[in-house]
């Protein structure tokens, strides 16, 4: 009962002491609240987004592999012979049952010029039942209730999956147009499926056939793309070793979670950048609760003075300020929840496209709500609002009694604590320099953001000891210019050196944050455009329509080759075709060049310096060349032997050299095309890099390859100049979500202004009323809080640029590198900088605008009568 | 270790009640240096201050009273000596102690009220009782019997920024003494009233005095302050100057 006196009589005190502050500081309190509320939103939606694109390529997975529990899987290309299956007989002795499929993307046209990429889906329908994991709604019955595959085997019929069928409004009879490879393909549809079982992959827009119509569609005529094998459990592992003894080594045998695995691994870099971006919001939000709850500690000192006097334990006081900082971070995580969710859908859209063009072809429409993702994004919002409440709490345990009767001590004490503070800093950034020099763990670069964060703080330490020698400069400065009035400003913001270190330093994190930002996406933005400049030097590029819809195995016919070379004007056709396969778990491109095309026209850049010429030339069977990402992924570099799956077998390919490239991250080997063509026993070709003889111009050129093939064939041809275009709206719309979340983190950094700006004016009251009565005008005091916004603007600005520019290292020469492994040439987007300079001194003074109003309307004969 | 001390307290108010001597105030060769300063703010003190007793200190600003009441209130610390109260060395006090020990023995005034803006004018005088850990009932009924006996009982919802000069500091008061402290410590209780409600203070101090017996120390530059006192100590420069009994 005692104990339940002591709980009512704390819960009294949090009320009293706590509560009625917040309420009566509602502006700081909302400040504070927004804060948290948008680091946690960022954070959650990112999140969101991140774990519905990988849950719905585990949940396709999962869907489509159905019961089965082994998977042979081509470690090479898109299919495999099926021929293959004549010797797996022996498996139904085993007590194992085993049915091919085929999936790939198609395009399919939805009117007006517009298509989209959905899945196709060849299944054998005779296959055992156990494989049958999908249902076709009765469409009698409003598509409720299952039926039995009634009319699939109607010629060209398909299935249609419910999401696809409710879009297009498709049913029973309905016609679809299909492009694929460079082909129109017209199919009916046979029925529609439920959401459940296999129908619901794909987020339900898939197309699921029979297989002899699927290998029709697909031009895969005797080929699949996978074997599904329902083993008996206890027997899976026996199985897999006999089948990868008697299979060749161009397959794979692999429980469908490898898959999930394997694809978690590629996206993880990807993944885990964008929650450490996302995270700098958060981080700038623990700056602004640092900045909040030191505030309201020396704000209220006194007061903690007097509970102490009356018996309050240190104990107490500090449980008292912890909770004030968990009451901030439960309400703005509630809150950050609610808006999290809200944005959740934009982040998925920002990153799908990434995900799509990179890792895996999967619609990413809504995300889904997980619980535990929720349940994070709150604790974490909680558990770095109370974190950053503990050194004020501490201060808050450590207030004397004695304080009581005195007041502003803190700032003394930061005075005090300047000199420790900076070599605190110089500790930091040792640490920050010593883990930039050490290597990636696991594939992330964790020593490369842990160097950053290290960096941060130590800018974050140093801040009093910089702020104590620069504001008498710039008091100095500014007095003949602007008066009196600038000199009571800087005056001021030194005295409160503590909490003017806090907010300049927020203000110069989140704007370092961004400059970093600005400066690595402009350097890498740069670098593609000179990488395109140089490298794309054909005059038009043709690619199949469908590959242009989405469809990423999408190929010309070999001898589409000829036919090109015969349009006139045309001088030279450079054909590239390429297939995805599996190096050391992981999955990378295997690419197939004309090189004596490669050494007379193009001009790819070695990391080596040697020439294309001379390494385009020496590029014959056995030897290949692999891109940069490649190259650092799996630590392979010229000179070196590496293994790779082709048709015919292993192969051991020699590293001639490593070219710069900015494709993706998952890495190219590219081999000489008759090499590949052999080994891959693949004739298709993925595009084309035309080159238009000497006085044709390469639009009337493509004007001619319209007229003469498009009757055949469905393609695209862009000029070099489109191309580049393209590359640049793909690389934009890439980057786009970090722009946001920089956006973010700077308006955090701006709030924490504010809130400083309130704190500082509400402290200087009693100031601004002696400075009425000796004088000096509303408009005075009006001026000097605004001088006391810009000042503080100007030094976050200064010192945020510096900052960036150290982080920007980082970014392009530590974390880039270990995650993507891609080179960026440092170049800094100077009218960026400029732009964010003038935006944030114009915030910041904006942001003092209220404060100065509040401090010019202070009552001087009030505020001195009450002291 | 500190329950054991304000048991002993305690038992030592048991076993000397009614002799006038209970939690008697020794100081013995006391000086206070704040850090960073040459000189001592209090300089080589012996004092004697028995129980029940209204003691004022006397002297102008920077003397050293608020030193003096700050180290028998043990919010600081003295550099030398030895301060005993009722025969315990606050020194050997640890923190956690020396908060209990003010919590149940001691009650402070200060010139500038100290209310938690916060709290209302009743929230404020239950708080030293809600800190101990009384029945909620019981804090009803010692703080209203308290409110109407000062005569604020009709202002108990009021916030301190609400209240005038006087009624501040009268709550203050009530706060000081709610928990029936045996020492109150008064700094400077008139020095930010008019005289009206600066009397209205001291008769309300000395009221307190002569009812409960409680020791009253305080602090004031002012002689018609300190004539309602039953002792005055003059102080100069840290030391003392002149202890005379008043008339």
């Amino acid at each position: 009962m005692r104990e339940f006196d002591h709980f009512l009589g704390a819960l009294s005190l949090f009320r009293k002491f706590v509560l009625r502050d917040c309420l009566h500081n509602y502006v700081r309190t909302v400040i504070t609240i927004c804060g948290i509320t948008l680091g946690v939103s960022v954070f959650l939606a990112i999140g969101l987004a991140n774990k519905t694109a990988l849950s719905s390529f585990h949940d396709t997975v999962d869907r489509v592999a159905g019961k089965a529990n082994l998977e042979i899987r081509p470690l090479t290309g898109r299919s495999f012979d099926q021929s293959i299956l004549t010797g797996l007989t022996w498996l139904e002795m085993a007590g194992a049952v085993y049915t091919p499929i085929i999936t790939d993307d198609v395009v399919m046209s939805v009117g007006d010029d517009k298509s989209e990429p959905i899945q196709l889906l060849a299944v054998d329908y005779f296959a055992d039942d156990a494989f049958k994991g999908y249902e076709v709604a009765d469409s009698d019955s409003s598509g409720e209730s299952p039926t039995s595959l009634n009319g699939v085997f109607k010629h060209l019929g398909v299935l249609v999956g419910h999401a696809l069928a409710s879009e297009h409004k498709l049913s029973e009879g309905d016609k679809i147009e299909l492009a694929v490879d460079d082909r129109r393909f017209e199919v009916q549809v046979s029925g529609v499926l439920t959401d459940k079982g296999t129908g619901a992959a794909y987020g339900g827009r898939l197309l699921i056939c029979d297989l002899s119509l699927g290998q029709e569609i697909l031009d895969l005529p005797g080929q699949v793309s996978q074997v599904e094998i329902i083993s008996p459990p206890q027997k899976i592992e026996l199985l897999q070793e006999k089948l990868k003894s008697e299979l060749p080594v161009s397959v794979t045998v692999e429980p469908a979670s490898t898959r999930t695995s394997q694809i978690e691994k590629m996206t993880r870099s990807f993944e885990y950048n964008l929650y450490a971006l996302s995270f700098i919001a958060l981080l700038v939000g623990m700056f602004l609760i640092y900045n909040t709850m030191a505030i309201t500690v020396i704000r209220r000192r006194p007061e903690l003075g007097t509970l102490r006097i009356l018996g309050l334990s240190s104990r107490n006081i500090l449980s008292l300020i912890l909770a004030e900082a968990i009451l901030f971070g439960a309400v703005g995580s509630l809150l950050g929840l609610f808006c999290g969710v809200l944005i959740a859908d934009w982040a998925l859209q920002a990153v799908a496209m990434t995900y799509q063009r990179l890792y895996f072809s999967l619609p990413l429409d809504s995300v889904r709500l997980e619980p535990v993702i929720l349940l994070v994004a709150f604790l974490t919002g909680v558990g770095l609002t109370t974190v950053a409440a503990v050194p004020a709490a501490l201060e808050a345990a450590a207030v004397s009694p004695a304080e009581a009767t005195r007041k502003m001590s803190i700032e003394l004490n930061i005075d005090r604590w300047t000199l420790p503070f900076a070599m605190v800093a110089f500790v930091f950034f040792g640490l920050s320099a010593y883990s930039s020099t050490l290597p990636a763990l696991a594939n992330f670069p964790f020593f490369g953001y842990f160097s950053a964060l290290t960096c941060v703080f130590g800018v974050a330490f140093l801040m009093p000891a910089l702020l104590k020698r620069m504001l008498p400069v710039l008091g100095r400065i500014l007095y003949p210019l602007m008066g009196l009035e600038s000199r009571l400003a800087v005056s001021s913001l030194g005295r409160t050196l503590g909490r003017s270190s806090v907010a300049v330093a927020t203000l110069s994190i989140g704007i370092a944050m961004l400059i970093s930002l600005a400066i690595m996406i402009g350097s890498f933005r740069e670098t593609v455009i000179d990488w395109a400049r140089q490298t794309l030097v054909a005059d038009l590029w043709m690619r199949p329509a469908s590959s242009d819809g989405g469809s990423k195995n999408a190929r010309f016919s070999a001898h589409m080759e000829s036919r090109l070379a015969a349009v006139t004007g045309v001088e030279a056709v450079e054909p590239w075709t390429e297939s995805d396969f599996e190096y050391a778990g992981m999955k990378a491109t295997l690419g197939g060049a004309r090189f004596d095309l490669v050494e007379k026209y193009s001009n790819l850049n070695y990391l080596s310096g040697r020439s294309n010429r001379e390494v385009a030339s020496s590029i014959r069977g056995k030897s290949c060349i692999v891109s940069e990402s490649f190259s650092i992924k799996h630590g392979v570099q010229a000179g070196d032997t590496i293994e790779v799956p082709f048709k015919t077998g292993l192969m051991p390919l020699y590293i001639q050299d490593v070219y710069y490239d900015y494709v993706n991250d998952t890495g190219f080997v590219v081999v000489n095309r008759d090499f590949y063509r052999k080994n891959m026993k693949d004739d298709g070709i993925n595009s084309f890099a035309i080159f238009v003889k000497k006085g044709y111009e390469p639009v009337s050129v493509r004007k001619r390859i319209f007229s003469e093939l498009s009757g055949q064939s469905r393609f695209v041809v862009r000029t070099t100049g489109e191309l580049r275009e393209r590359i640049l709206e793909i690389f934009d719309q890439t980057f786009a979500v970090t722009y946001a979340l920089h956006a973010i983190s700077i308006v955090v950094a701006i709030l924490s202004v504010m809130n400083a700006l309130f704190a500082l004016t509400e402290e200087s009251r009693r100031e601004f009323g002696i400075l009425k009565y000796i004088g000096l005008p509303a408009k005075g005091i009006k001026k000097m809080v605004l001088t006391e916004a810009g000042v503080l603007g100007l030094y976050g600005c200064v010192f945020g640029i510096m900052l960036g520019f150290v982080l920007s290292l980082l970014l392009i020469y530590v974390i880039n590198k270990q995650s993507f492994g891609w080179t960026i040439r440092f170049t800094v987007p100077f009218d960026f900088i400029a732009q964010t300079f003038v935006i944030i001194m114009f915030t910041s003074i904006a942001s003092g605008l209220i404060p100065a109003r509040l401090a010019s309307a202070t009552q001087a004969p009030e505020v001195v009568r009450s002291e | 270790m500190t329950e054991r001390i304000l048991e002993n307290l305690a038992d030592e108010r048991g076993n000397r009640e009614g002799d006038g001597c209970l939690l008697d105030i020794v100081l013995k060769q006391v000086s206070k240096r704040y850090t960073g300063r040459h000189l001592d703010a209090v300089k080589e003190l012996d004092l004697e201050i028995r129980q029940g007793s209204f003691v004022a200190l006397l002297g102008p600003s920077g003397c050293g009273k608020s030193t003096l009441l700050n180290l028998l209130g043990g919010i600081d610390r003295p550099t030398e000596g030895v301060i005993e109260v009722g025969g315990l060395s606050l020194q050997s006090m640890g923190d956690d102690q020396l908060t209990e020990f003010r919590l149940k023995k001691l009650g402070f005034i200060f010139q500038f009220f100290n209310l938690l803006p916060t709290f209302t004018l009743e929230e404020n005088v239950r708080l030293p009782l809600e800190i101990a850990g009384h029945d909620r009932a019981f804090v009803d009924s010692e703080v209203t019997e308290l409110l109407d006996k000062i005569g604020l009982g009709e202002r108990r919802g009021y916030l301190p920024a609400q209240l005038s000069g006087g009624e501040m500091q009268r709550t203050a008061v009530a706060r000081a003494i709610v928990h029936k402290p045996a020492i109150v410590l008064a700094d400077e209780p008139t020095g930010n009233l008019d005289s009206e409600n600066g009397e209205k203070v001291l008769a309300l101090l000395s009221e307190i005095h002569a009812e409960s017996g409680i020791t009253i120390i305080m602090a004031t530059h002012s002689n018609e302050a300190a004539a309602c006192a039953e002792r005055s100590i003059r102080m100069r420069d840290g030391r003392i100057v002149s202890d005379e009994r008043n008339a």
